[in-house]
């Protein structure tokens, strides 16, 4: 791992390599994004709105979907997209978040069809897990099944780069 | 240095996988053949029913207005699940709600924002990845091994199958699928757009057929269906003055409507309720629950609700005096302040006497502010023995009726402690008991208990029943009481004490029962303002499934708030039964300025179910100026 920009907010904090570039974003939902003639046009009373991690070796377009729908149809060869998605403390000690700490990937485990919106020639990896107290999905794009072995590398990095603050 | 990958030795597609994706990957795109074209027709109408604009101003096919963008299966999403499920915006057996994500501003949802929810097979290999060829919708089915991860949590990644379908709703899923999902929020506004002729469905249709007020009540009754799933009941959304005030299950039987619209299930509303006097517009929405843009407004109407009030008034005083009795007191009934209320006392159950206010209580004009002369007392002989008053403040004016200001007990001189005791009439001294039972059965609630007491002291038992309806029991010659009350349909909370020279002395017990309705129980006991939050405790389980943490709804001035759960301990005042099942809680919300009211509900435990009322609360304004004018 190499010194470089740290990225820090929601209690979340990575370290960027080179030619990697990631964003951090709470996004506004329910009444607190609400307009006069649509108080519900970004969701309804109730709806809590939760830390999302972004990283990428390309250019990240501003039209994302939490799970990287706008960015992973831009993907190449060798690109990584990486998401880190945090959920409501509701989830703790439920079985889906009972892995502890993020997970290592071994290239075998990136699935074509593993992806939510599949992507020609891409592969997918998701898992969910806890860590410091606070549950966690991660989901991992790589922009050519055929080059997992060294996108694994990068991917696993990245995700060694990644703090998770109490 | 360069690296060389190996063939990845990862979890290999099946050949139904393999064979999609390599088909889909070639076509890049839906071809039409004679049975599409055949449909061509109605596709074209769909079109310009769910999108008019964009089918008549984009240079695009119909079928792309129907189904929107990337509904291709090389565009890799899922298909929707009513097209693979008979036209059900449901999820197929043996799959589970995994997850939702949101897309915001969706004109499929009246410009709100629109929820899809993501079925997942189980990892059991029941479906087979494959593109769907029915319909325009040729999205991906059992295909994509993906998770959202909001809903169903208790099932782990392990068994965790491909997404089978989705669902679509305008209905947020921690609301549509309380207890299943949580509110924690996913956004893909990529997808705003994706569509299937399936889901071009209509907004409900209904009729508001009465906004009335009475007696300082609004009455509102009517009916609404989805012509998408005409079996089901709506919710029907109130507001007043423009501000959310409830909302309620259209879940009424209507054979009239149903006979007339050719549909089954129950669809009627009728909701009374009593709001501040004054001048109010009330509007009524139905709200979607399948295809269709938006919660169509079904009527609304302005009413003036009339400032009336019920009679009020105290017994003083019920005392035997020699072979007579003599009971004092005042009533008054606020609609005709001036005028002389009429008293009705009945003895022992059957109609005594009725008389008028004709004497003067400075004490009670003062305190309401009115004139006129509103004492009366009452004195007449009677036979010995043990006799029970009931007295009654009349209604004059408008309002729901007459008032119980007084019910005792007393024992007229001739009658022997020993009859006394046998009547079960106070006495004298300390005194103990318990409540043992509280029961519903049928249409009544049977009450069982004991007190310790014996022939010189020999004592009854009041019951109230929600905090208002009284009764009065001897015990038996044992000490032991066995009371069956008739009861309405509800929850109601049963509160006994001993009695004791017409004095309600020791409280011997407290609990609360449903009657002839199934579902959960509890109560609000506390709702505290403070600091721009209020704080709402109480206690709520389902004597059906004791032990298991109940799922609540709050809602605040008819608008839900959020979902919460069960799970402290049972408070002191809550049954044994409830202490059993962690059923206490406590939460703490929001107070936005002004007057709110807030309400507990258990949501509905499934399809057909109606949400069970445990309590509400008004909190004032605590922005409101206090103060005292001390001249003007």
């Amino acid at each position: 791992m190499t010194a470089g920009k740290y990225l820090t907010a929601h209690g979340l904090r990575v370290g960027l390599a080179s030619a990697w570039e990631g964003r951090i974003y709470r996004r506004a939902v329910g009444p607190a994004a609400a307009t006069a003639a649509h108080p519900h046009a970004a969701g309804w009373a109730g709806e809590a709105s939760h830390p999302v991690l972004h990283l990428a070796n390309f250019a990240l377009p501003a039209n994302r979907g939490d799970y990287g729908t706008g960015a992973v149809e831009r993907m190449a060869a060798g690109h990584v997209f990486l998401a880190l998605l945090e959920f409501g403390p509701d989830c703790l000690g439920t079985a889906l978040y009972a892995p502890r700490g993020l997970p290592r990937i071994k290239p075998g485990e990136f699935d074509p069809n593993g992806m939510q919106r599949r992507v020609a020639g891409q592969a997918g990896y998701q898992r969910f897990c806890t860590v410091a107290a606070r549950p966690f999905c991660l989901y991992v794009v790589i922009g050519s099944h055929r080059s997992a072995l060294s996108s694994t590398r990068l991917a696993n990095d990245m995700i060694d780069r990644i703090e998770v603050l109490r | 240095m360069t690296v060389t990958s190996p063939p990845v030795a990862g979890p290999r597609p099946s050949l139904a996988e393999r064979m999609v994706n390599r088909v889909a990957d070639r076509l890049g795109g839906w071809r039409a053949n004679r049975r599409s074209f055949l449909g061509g027709a109605a596709v074209v109408g769909a079109a310009l029913a769910v999108d008019p604009f964009g089918y008549l101003v984009r240079p695009a096919r119909a079928i792309d207005a129907v189904c929107g963008s990337d509904n291709t299966c090389a565009a890799g999403y899922t298909v929707f699940c009513c097209t693979i499920n008979g036209g059900n915006n449901t999820c197929p057996p043996d799959s589970f709600i995994g997850g939702w994500w949101k897309a915001d501003h969706s004109s499929f949802c009246g410009g709100n924002a629109r929820y899809y929810i993501d079925c997942n097979a189980y990892r059991d290999g029941r479906y087979t990845c494959h593109c769907n060829t029915t319909t325009c919708d040729q999205r991906r089915v059992a295909c994509n091994q993906f998770r959202y991860g909001q809903c169903n949590t208790q099932i782990p990644w392990s068994n965790t199958g491909p997404v089978l379908c989705r669902v679509i709703t305008c209905t947020p899923p921690w609301v549509q699928f309380g207890g299943v999902c949580s509110s924690s929020s996913a956004t893909d506004n990529n997808t705003a757009t994706h569509s299937a002729p399936c889901l071009s469905g209509q907004v409900p249709v209904g009729v508001v057929e009465q906004i009335s007020t009475s007696d300082g009540a609004v009455r509102i009754t009517g009916w609404a269906y989805d012509p998408d799933q005409p079996a089901t009941s709506l919710t029907i959304a109130i507001t007043q003055d423009n501000r959310p005030l409830m909302g309620i299950h259209a879940s009424l039987a209507r054979p009239d409507v149903n006979a007339a619209r050719h549909i089954s299930g129950n669809h009627g509303f009728d909701v009374t309720f009593r709001p501040t006097p004054g001048v109010h517009t009330y509007v009524v929405y139905a709200y979607n629950i399948a295809g269709g843009s938006g919660n169509p407004r079904l009527g609304g109407y302005t009413v003036r609700v009339a400032d009336i009030h019920a009679p009020v008034g105290h017994l003083d005083q019920c005392s035997p005096v020699g072979d007579s009795v003599v009971l004092t007191g005042w009533a008054l009934d606020r609609d005709l302040p001036s005028a002389a209320t009429a008293v009705n006392i009945y003895q022992d159950g059957k109609p005594l006497m009725g008389l008028h206010c004709g004497l003067a209580r400075a004490d009670v004009n003062a305190h309401y502010g009115v004139s006129g002369l509103h004492g009366f007392k009452a004195e007449f002989k009677t036979a010995p023995g043990v006799h029970n008053y009931k007295v009654y403040a009349m209604n004059a004016g408008p309002g729901p009726g007459n008032t119980l200001i007084g019910n005792h007990s007393l024992i007229v001189s001739g009658a022997t402690a020993a009859a006394a005791w046998h009547a079960g009439l106070p006495g004298t001294g300390q005194l103990s008991g318990g409540l043992d039972s509280v029961v519903a059965t049928g249409n009544s609630v049977r009450l069982t208990g004991w007190l310790r007491a014996g022939p010189e002291r020999p004592v009854g038992v009041g019951v109230h029943v929600d905090g208002a309806e009284l009764h009065w029991h001897p015990t038996g010659p044992d000490g032991r009481f066995d009371l069956t009350l008739p009861a309405a349909a509800g929850v109601h909370t049963y509160t006994v004490f001993a009695v004791e020279h017409t004095e309600e002395t020791v409280e011997l017990g407290r609990r609360t029962v449903r009657v002839a309705q199934a579902g959960a129980i509890g109560e609000v006991t506390g709702l505290h303002a403070m600091a721009g939050r209020v704080r709402l405790t109480g206690w709520a389980y389902d004597p059906d499934v004791p032990g298991t943490e109940q799922v609540l709804e709050l809602h605040r001035d008819g608008a839900a708030v959020g979902r919460y759960r069960t799970g402290l301990p049972a408070p002191l005042a809550a049954p044994a039964e409830a202490g059993l099942s962690r059923s206490g809680f406590s939460l703490l919300v929001e107070n936005p300025p002004g007057a709110h009211t807030y309400s507990v509900y258990v949501p509905a435990a499934g399809p057909g179910g109606r949400p069970v009322l445990i309590g509400s609360g008004l909190v004032p304004d605590e922005s409101a100026p206090t103060g005292l004018v001390m001249s003007a």
